[in-house]
């Protein structure tokens, strides 16, 4: 059992949920500043508006937690399956949607569900690989439903949310509390962390960190803070980088078959000779590839630059079309204002 | 996510590239000559200590790369080779194959093969395979046996049992190793099988059954001279080796024939340090042309 600090009175009084309306339950959900909590941080509200407006057949509770090393997700639902199942009893009868399954990733989880003898959930257990919690590749695994990443899974009749979005749903609308704690993966270890605790109070002593899994985190400063979307804390190990040795394992495990050596080698060489910038933007940053690197190179780190340079690339064409355009149009005004001109100069006047 | 205890970095991988070395290693030693081991040793320590010098540091050594590539020298080059013949062929695999491109993955062309063929090319008197027991091997009997016959010449004690004498062990050692590291997946089976298939097929049309111009079945070629040290350890080197499917299957049957023909039409007994280094020339062309797409789904 981990150790949670106690807190102070509701905030809100509690809803029974049992017999709410959804437009209550939403207002609630956004009061109290749910948003997703498996890391994208999609404002809970507005997904189960949009579940509404578009009619949801399947609410899914993403348990299957698959970034390397992390494991909040895990002891959440190993600690509090029955809070997670009445979030998603809550969220199931707000989209007024009564299927409802949980997928999960860990045999313990798996078997303790079974073992409880809930009917109205459904449990499905899910390959442990670094892509299978991405929600349309979830999607596709369940229902064999494949959804362009283009739309939005709510559009399709499907609701995603993520295990630990929905305890703090059920302790919102069932119990009136903000969110404000959650569970983190702290250095490989689990435990209930305060919101907003500076990283620097996590550790003894000021090391480089990553805001996420070893392959999948974002470096920040020590000063940076806790987040409803951070579900680990870990180290950063830049000195254990080698150079790239070309064996193509990146590109084997990479769930969207992306050329990822060529895409790393293009950041590194700021070689404009390959083509990839279009394929920076269809990775979802599964940290596949950082797992299965032998030289331990942070190729997402490379990748994520790469998207910004896609984007800045993109930005700057876009603006320089508009700046042609614009040249063209003044240049025509001008040319067409001095013909008029030449027309009227002469044109005889009457007087 | 439990992270896969299966996991290999830079340097495991070399480690299990080593291991898999050892039973052809032995089988060398101990049919052969115990001067193999003087060669071998000469050739990785030149490469370690060359190793050194390029980086100015010894963090690098750790990554194993300048062991293999010193070993398989070593591998290659026939007991009798002095030893000062083995330094100058690591310092210029390592220094000048791999170091002048710019180290460790950026390198063109296979740092062992390139140093192999400058000392071939530099002493090819002292580079000679010529072992004490049999006299000239089984390939060097057939690139300079003038008008003889297949059958002729395989019934000098340089021809063993299916291959080459002594070298059909070797090779037959080699080829257990490779099977090593593709069961622990440092190496994927393609590309060997496809070095292993050029060889088979070029050998077979190349074969009209005996002749004096003939150069042995596929079986023979399969287990004489180098055949299984470069399909399974040589050719693999993913640096210089292209990283996607259609790109290996060009590149791993194109360094089977060339290497065949080398064999059979030059006067070099055995054509993989050529093979191989001709090959590596193509990688960049080749990397382009497998390209993989994005799924858009």
């Amino acid at each position: 059992m981990l150790e949670r600090s106690s807190r102070a009175k509701p905030e809100f009084e509690s809803i029974d949920w049992s017999e709410l309306n959804s437009s209550t339950v939403l207002a609630r959900i956004k009061d109290a500043g749910i948003i997703g909590m498996g890391g994208a941080g999609y404002p809970t509200a507005a997904k189960l508006a949009s579940g509404l407006h578009y009619g949801t057949r399947h609410v899914i509770a993403n348990g299957v937690e698959c970034e390397p090393e992390v494991n909040a997700d895990r002891s959440l639902m190993r600690q509090h399956l029955e809070d997670v199942l009445d979030g998603l009893r809550i969220v199931g009868r707000c989209l007024d949607c009564d299927r409802l399954t949980l997928a999960v990733s860990d045999r313990l989880t798996y078997r303790s569900f079974h073992e409880s003898d809930i009917d109205e959930v459904s449990c499905e257990i899910v390959g442990d690989n670094p892509a299978n919690g991405e929600e349309r590749i979830l999607i596709k695994t369940l229902f064999d439903h494949t959804i362009p990443s283009s739309e939005y899974p709510s559009q399709h009749g499907f609701v995603v949310l993520n295990v630990a979005t929905l305890f703090a749903i059920c302790e919102a609308v069932r119990d009136g509390y903000r969110p404000t704690d959650r569970v983190v993966t702290v250095f490989d270890e689990e435990r209930w962390v305060d919101l907003a605790t500076p990283i620097g109070n996590l550790q003894d002593a000021p090391a480089p960190v990553r805001l996420g899994s070893k392959a999948t985190g974002t470096k920040v400063l020590a000063d940076s803070a806790l987040s409803l979307t951070t579900n680990a804390v870990a180290r950063d190990h830049p000195e254990r980088t080698r150079a790239c040795i070309h064996c193509g394992w990146c590109d084997d495990v990479c769930p969207r078959s992306l050329p990822v050596e060529s895409m790393l080698r293009a950041q590194q060489t700021h070689s404009r000779e390959l083509d990839v910038d279009t394929h920076y933007d269809a990775c979802f940053e599964c940290g596949a590839c950082v797992v299965a690197c032998p030289s331990s190179i942070p190729l997402l780190d490379w990748i994520r630059q790469g998207k910004v340079a896609a984007s800045t690339k993109r930005l700057k064409q876009r603006a320089n079309e508009r700046f042609e355009r614009r040249n063209e149009r003044v240049s025509r005004r001008l040319s067409e204002e001095s013909s008029a001109r030449e027309v009227r100069i002469q044109t005889p006047r009457e007087w | 996510m439990v992270i896969d205890r299966n996991r290999q970095t830079t340097s495991s991988v070399m480690v299990h590239v080593m291991v898999a070395l050892l039973p052809g290693l032995v089988v060398q030693v101990w049919l052969g000559d115990w001067r193999t081991l003087v060669v071998i040793g000469a050739s990785t320590i030149g490469a370690l200590l060359t190793e050194i010098v390029c980086t100015r540091s010894t963090r690098d050594l750790s990554d194993g790369s300048a062991a293999v590539t010193g070993l398989l020298i070593g591998l290659c080059l026939p007991a009798t080779t002095p030893w000062f013949v083995c330094l100058v062929a690591s310092i210029i695999a390592v220094a000048i194959a791999k170091h002048a491109f710019g180290g460790l993955g950026n390198n063109v062309f296979n740092p062992a093969m390139a140093g192999y063929a400058a000392v071939l090319l530099a002493y090819p008197a002292l580079v000679v395979e010529f072992d004490t027991v049999s006299g000239a091997t089984a390939l060097e009997q057939l690139a300079h046996r003038g008008s003889t016959t297949i059958d002729e010449v395989s019934d000098s004690p340089a021809f063993g049992v299916f291959g080459a004498a002594m070298h059909e062990w070797i090779n037959l050692a080699f080829l257990t190793g490779g099977l090593y590291l593709i069961a622990v997946r440092v190496i994927s089976s393609l590309l060997p099988f496809c070095v292993i298939a050029g060889i088979g097929v070029t050998a077979f049309m190349l074969d009209d059954g005996g002749s004096s111009t003939s150069h042995g079945s596929p079986l023979f070629n399969w287990f004489a001279g180098g055949t299984m040290l470069a399909a399974f350890f040589i050719a693999t080197d993913p640096v210089t080796s292209p990283s996607n499917r259609m790109g290996i299957v060009i590149y791993a049957l194109g360094v089977g024939v060339l290497a065949m023909l080398i064999r059979k039409y030059s006067s070099w007994p055995d054509g993989f340090a050529f093979a191989v280094l001709l090959a590596n020339c193509f990688v960049p062309l080749l990397e382009r042309i497998g390209r993989p797409r994005t799924s858009t789904a």
